[in-house]
C-alpha cells in the first residue's frame, strides 16, 4: 500500500474524531454527572424500612433514653425497623409522659418504648388512629395499670447482693460502711433492694455498716451535713449510695471535705456528673444498669410480641459495674 | 456515491457543515447543561415551598374543622374536604415508608401525624353532623393536639429542608461554577479537535490539487520530465489529472516535432552555408583566373582583328569562338543558367576542341528542338564534356554524345564516351566524396597527382557533383554509368521538370 500524504491525512483526521467522539461521551457520561451529582450521602445511603419504632420519656431521663435508642439502633437494622427517639429537649416544657405517649400514638408507629417513672401515674394506652393498642414496652418502672408487652427493669434482690459484694470486695473483709438511705420509703422496689443489700452484708461479719436512714423529704443541704457529720464522727471507710441524686451528693461531700480517694463510694446510676466524679477517682465504683442493651431487649421482645403475638412480660435488666481501674 | 468521489465544492461544504453542527451540538449540550444547572439552583428551595403550601392547606383544613364544629356551616364543610382533599393530594408527595434518612424520616413522621388529624378531624366532623357532643368535645380537643403536634413536626421539618436545601444551594452554586469552567474548556478543546479535524480534512482533499500544483509548477519551470498522475478517479480532480496528463503528452510530443524540425533546419542552414561558402569559393577563384582570362580574351579579340586584316578567316573565326568562351566563364552575373546557355557554351568548347584533334573527336549532340530554359548551375555541362573528351580520346577516335530527353517528370542530359570507362571503386570514391564534399584519394585519370593539372585530378567533376545536388537538393541528380569494361561511360543528370 503506497502511504501518501493524504493518506496520513485522512488517518490522523479518523484518529482525532474518534477522540473526539470519546471525548464528547466522556465529558456528557462522567464528567457531568461527576460534577452535578451533590454529596448528599445521607439521601444515598438512605433506606427505607418496615417498621417504625418510637422510644419516648421524660426530659430527665435523655440520658438514660439516649442509650436505650443508642441500643434499640444498634438491631434495628436486623428488624427492618426505624427506632426514633423522642424527648422534650429540656425540663422546661414540662411535658407529661402522657403528651408524650400521644405524640408517639399521632406518629402510628409499630412499637414504643417508654421510660415510665415512679411519679408516672394514670396513663391512657397508646392506641393508633384506627384505636388499636400500639405494642408498648416499659423500662425502669413496672406500671401495672398500662397494658404493657413487656417490662424491662432492674432485679433489686439481685442488685443488692452485688453491692454487697462489692462492697466487700474493696474493704477486703474488714471496714466500715455507710448506707445512704434517702428513697421513697414505700417503694416496694427500693426496700427489695435494701433488704438484700442488708441481708448480704450480714454474712461479712468485718464490715461495720451503718445506715443513713434519711426520709424523701430531707433537703440535699441536710444530707450534705449528715453525711460530713457522719464521716467526721466515725471513720468511714467507704459510703454506698443507692440513686444517682445521692451518689453525687455524696461524692460533692467528699470532695468538699477533701476526702476524695481516701473514703471510697460505691454509686448507683447513670449520668454525665456521677461520669465526672468517677473519671476524678471520688467514686470509686459505679453500678448501673445497661440501658444499651434495654435497648435492644426491648426491641427483641417487641419484634416477637408483633411476630408472635406474645413476649415476655418481666425481663430483669443487666447490672453494670464500672471501677476506678476501667476509667479512661 | 462515495464522499472521495464527490466534487471538491461539495466535500469541503460537507467537511464544514458536519464542523458547524459539532460546534453547535457542543455548544447546545454545554448550554442545556447550564440550564439545567440553573434550573436545580432555582429549585433548590422548591420542598420549603411546598411545604409551606401544604401547611397553608392544613391549616385551612384546620380551620374549616373549627368552623363547622363552631356554626355547622355548609361553606365551612365544603372548605373543609376541599383543603383536606389538597392537603392529602399534597401528602402523597411524602415519604411512606420509616427511613434511615433523617429529613426523609421527618417526612414520614408528618405524614403519619397528618394522616392522624385527618382521622381525628373526620372523627370530629362525623360526630358535629350527628350532633354527638360527646363525641366532639373528645375528638375535637385530639385533633386540635394532633394538629398542633403537626404544626410543631412541619415547622422542624421546614428547617430540616431549608437545612438541606441551603447546603443544596451552595453545592449546586459550587457545581454550577465548576461545570461553567469545564463547559468552556470542553468547548475550547473540542472546537480545537474540530478545527484540526478540518484542517486534515480540507488538506486530504485539496492534496490532489496540490500535487497537480507542483506538477504545473515544473512544468512552468520547463521541467517536462514529470510523473503522469494516471488518476482513476471520478470527480473534477480526476478529470483535471487526466487533462493534464494528456497535456504532458501533448506537449512532449510537439517538443519532440519542434526538435526534429530545428534539427532538419539546422541541416538545411549548413547545407547553405556550405554552399554559399563553395559558391564563395568558386567565385574566388573565379575573379583569381579573371585577371588572366581578360587579358587572353583581349588578347584573342587583336588576333581575331589581325587574322581578319591578313585575309585569314578561319583563324580569326578559331579566335572570336576562344574568345567568346572565355567570355562566358568571365560573365558569370548569376550562378545558374539555362540548359540552351550551357549547351552554346558546350558548342564553343568542342569547336576549340575539334580544331586540336580535328578528326580524332567525333562530338555528336542530340537535343530537342525546343527551347530548354530549365535551369541549372554554371559551368556544369562543359567540364563533363571536357572530362569525356579527355578521356574518351585514348589515342584513336574519340566519339562524345550529349543527349538530351524529356519524359513526364525529367529532363534528362546523357554526356557520354566511348573511352576505357570509370573503375567501380573510383566512381564509388566520388559520388561518396560528392556527399561528403572532399576530395578523393585516387585521381579521375588513375595517374598519379603530380602528373595531373588543376583540371584533371576529379575536383571538378566533384565541384559539379555538389552543386548540382545543392541546387536540386536531390542526391540522385547525378550519375556516373559505366557502360562496360573499354565501353565508355556516361554522366546522367536529372533534372526536374518542376
Amino acid at each position: 500500500m503506497k502511504f501518501t500524504v493524504g493518506h496520513s491525512a485522512r488517518i490522523i483526521t479518523i484518529c482525532i474524531s474518534i477522540v473526539m467522539v470519546m471525548f464528547f461521551f466522556f465529558f456528557l457520561f462522567y464528567l457531568v454527572p461527576h460534577i452535578t451529582d451533590t454529596n448528599m450521602n445521607e439521601s444515598n445511603t438512605a433506606e427505607n424500612r418496615k417498621f417504625h419504632i418510637i422510644v419516648v420519656g421524660k426530659a430527665e431521663n435523655e440520658s438514660f433514653l439516649q442509650q436505650i435508642y443508642a441500643g434499640a439502633q444498634q438491631v434495628s437494622k436486623k428488624y427492618d425497623a426505624v427506632v426514633e427517639v423522642h424527648v422534650p429537649e429540656s425540663r422546661a416544657e414540662n411535658a407529661s409522659l402522657q403528651s408524650l405517649l400521644e405524640y408517639a400514638s399521632f406518629t402510628n408507629p409499630d412499637g414504643i418504648i417508654a421510660y415510665i417513672g415512679e411519679s408516672d401515674s394514670k396513663i391512657d394506652p397508646p392506641v393508633d388512629i384506627r384505636g388499636k393498642l400500639i405494642p408498648l414496652i416499659t423500662v425502669v418502672q413496672y406500671h401495672p395499670d398500662i397494658p404493657q408487652v413487656s417490662f424491662i427493669g432492674t432485679n433489686y434482690s439481685e442488685l443488692g447482693r452485688k453491692i454487697a459484694v462489692e462492697s466487700s470486695n474493696y474493704l477486703h473483709g474488714r471496714g466500715s460502711l455507710l448506707i445512704i438511705n434517702t428513697s421513697i420509703s414505700n417503694n416496694p422496689n427500693y426496700s427489695t433492694l435494701m433488704n438484700s443489700l442488708s441481708n448480704s452484708l450480714e454474712e461479712y461479719s468485718g464490715i461495720r455498716t451503718t445506715i443513713s436512714d434519711l426520709g424523701f423529704s430531707h433537703a440535699s443541704s441536710s444530707l450534705e451535713g449528715n453525711v460530713k457529720n457522719e464521716i467526721a464522727s466515725n471513720t468511714i471507710d467507704l459510703i454506698v449510695c443507692l440513686t444517682t441524686e445521692d451518689t453525687i451528693r455524696a461524692a460533692q461531700s467528699l470532695s468538699d471535705m477533701n476526702r476524695g480517694g481516701k473514703t471510697g463510694i460505691i454509686g448507683f446510676g447513670e449520668g454525665d456528673m456521677v461520669d465526672m466524679y468517677f473519671n476524678r477517682g471520688i467514686i470509686t465504683e459505679l453500678l448501673s444498669i445497661d440501658p444499651q442493651k434495654i435497648g435492644e431487649t426491648a426491641m427483641s421482645e417487641l419484634f416477637e410480641y408483633l411476630r408472635y403475638g406474645y413476649a415476655n412480660s418481666y425481663i430483669a435488666a443487666d447490672v453494670r459495674i464500672k471501677k476506678a481501674g476501667d476509667r479512661r | 456515491m462515495k464522499f472521495a468521489e464527490k466534487s471538491i465544492r461539495t466535500r469541503i461544504i460537507l467537511c464544514v457543515i458536519a464542523a458547524i453542527m459539532l460546534m453547535g451540538a457542543c455548544l447546545i449540550v454545554t448550554i442545556r447543561l447550564n440550564q439545567r444547572m440553573l434550573e436545580r439552583i432555582g429549585g433548590s428551595y422548591k420542598t420549603n415551598a411546598e411545604l409551606t403550601e401544604f401547611s397553608t392547606d392544613l391549616a385551612e383544613t384546620e380551620r374549616a374543622m373549627e368552623t363547622y364544629v363552631e356554626y355547622h356551616t355548609f361553606e365551612s364543610i365544603d372548605s373543609y374536604y376541599h383543603y383536606q382533599s389538597l392537603s392529602d393530594a399534597a401528602l402523597t408527595r411524602f415519604q411512606a415508608k420509616p427511613s434511615t434518612e433523617t429529613v426523609m424520616q421527618k417526612e414520614y413522621i408528618v405524614r403519619q401525624i397528618t394522616e392522624s388529624f385527618f382521622t381525628y378531624s373526620r372523627y370530629v366532623v362525623a360526630a358535629r353532623r350527628a350532633n354527638n357532643t360527646t363525641d366532639v368535645d373528645a375528638w375535637y380537643g385530639k385533633s386540635l393536639r394532633c394538629y398542633s403536634v403537626l404544626q410543631g413536626e412541619i415547622s422542624q421539618l421546614n428547617v430540616l429542608f431549608m437545612q438541606k436545601n441551603a447546603k443544596l444551594y451552595n453545592e449546586y452554586r459550587d457545581n454550577y461554577a465548576l461545570l461553567t469552567q469545564v463547559s468552556i474548556g470542553f468547548i475550547f478543546i473540542f472546537f480545537m479537535l474540530i478545527l484540526v479535524v478540518l484542517y486534515f480534512s480540507i488538506t486530504s482533499i485539496m492534496k490532489p490539487l496540490a500535487d497537480i500544483s507542483d506538477v504545473a509548477l515544473r512544468v512552468a519551470n520547463r521541467d517536462f520530465d514529470v510523473p503522469l498522475f494516471n488518476s482513476t478517479a471520478r470527480g473534477e480532480i480526476g478529470n483535471i489529472c487526466r487533462a493534464f496528463d494528456r497535456m504532458i503528452i501533448s506537449i512532449r510530443e510537439y517538443i519532440d516535432t519542434i526538435w526534429e524540425k530545428a534539427l532538419q533546419e539546422t541541416e538545411l542552414k549548413e547545407k547553405e552555408l556550405e554552399m554559399h561558402e563553395l559558391y564563395a569559393d568558386a567565385k574566388l577563384r573565379a575573379l583569381q583566373n579573371q585577371i588572366n582570362p581578360h587579358f587572353l580574351f583581349n588578347t584573342l579579340n587583336t588576333g581575331a582583328q589581325l587574322a581578319m586584316m591578313e585575309g585569314a578567316d578561319k583563324t580569326c573565326f578559331f579566335m572570336e569562338q576562344v574568345a567568346d568562351f572565355f567570355r562566358y566563364n568571365i560573365q558569370q552575373k548569376n550562378q545558374t543558367a539555362t540548359i540552351d546557355e550551357e549547351l552554346a557554351l558546350v558548342d564553343n568548347f568542342v569547336y576549340i576542341m575539334k580544331v586540336r584533334f580535328g578528326e580524332r573527336l567525333q562530338f555528336i549532340k542530340d537535343v530537342p528542338s525546343e527551347k530548354n530554359m530549365h535551369l541549372l548551375p554554371r559551368m556544369t555541362l562543359q567540364p563533363l564534356v571536357e572530362n569525356c573528351i579527355k578521356h574518351g580520346l585514348n589515342g584513336s577516335k574519340g566519339i562524345v554524345v550529349l543527349k538530351i530527353e524529356k519524359d513526364s517528370f525529367f529532363t534528362i542530359i546523357r554526356i557520354s564516351d566511348n573511352g576505357c570507362g570509370f573503375p567501380p571503386e573510383l566512381r564509388k570514391k566520388i559520388l561518396a566524396a560528392a556527399l561528403s564534399d572532399s576530395t578523393p584519394d585516387v585521381p579521375v585519370s588513375g595517374k598519379s597527382p603530380e602528373e595531373e593539372n588543376g583540371t584533371n585530378t576529379g575536383t571538378g567533376l566533384i565541384n559539379v557533383i555538389t552543386r548540382l545536388r545543392l541546387y536540386f537538393h536531390r542526391s540522385n541528380v547525378f550519375d556516373i554509368v559505366t557502360n562496360g569494361e573499354g565501353q565508355g561511360t556516361t554522366f546522367l543528370i536529372r533534372i526536374p521538370n518542376v
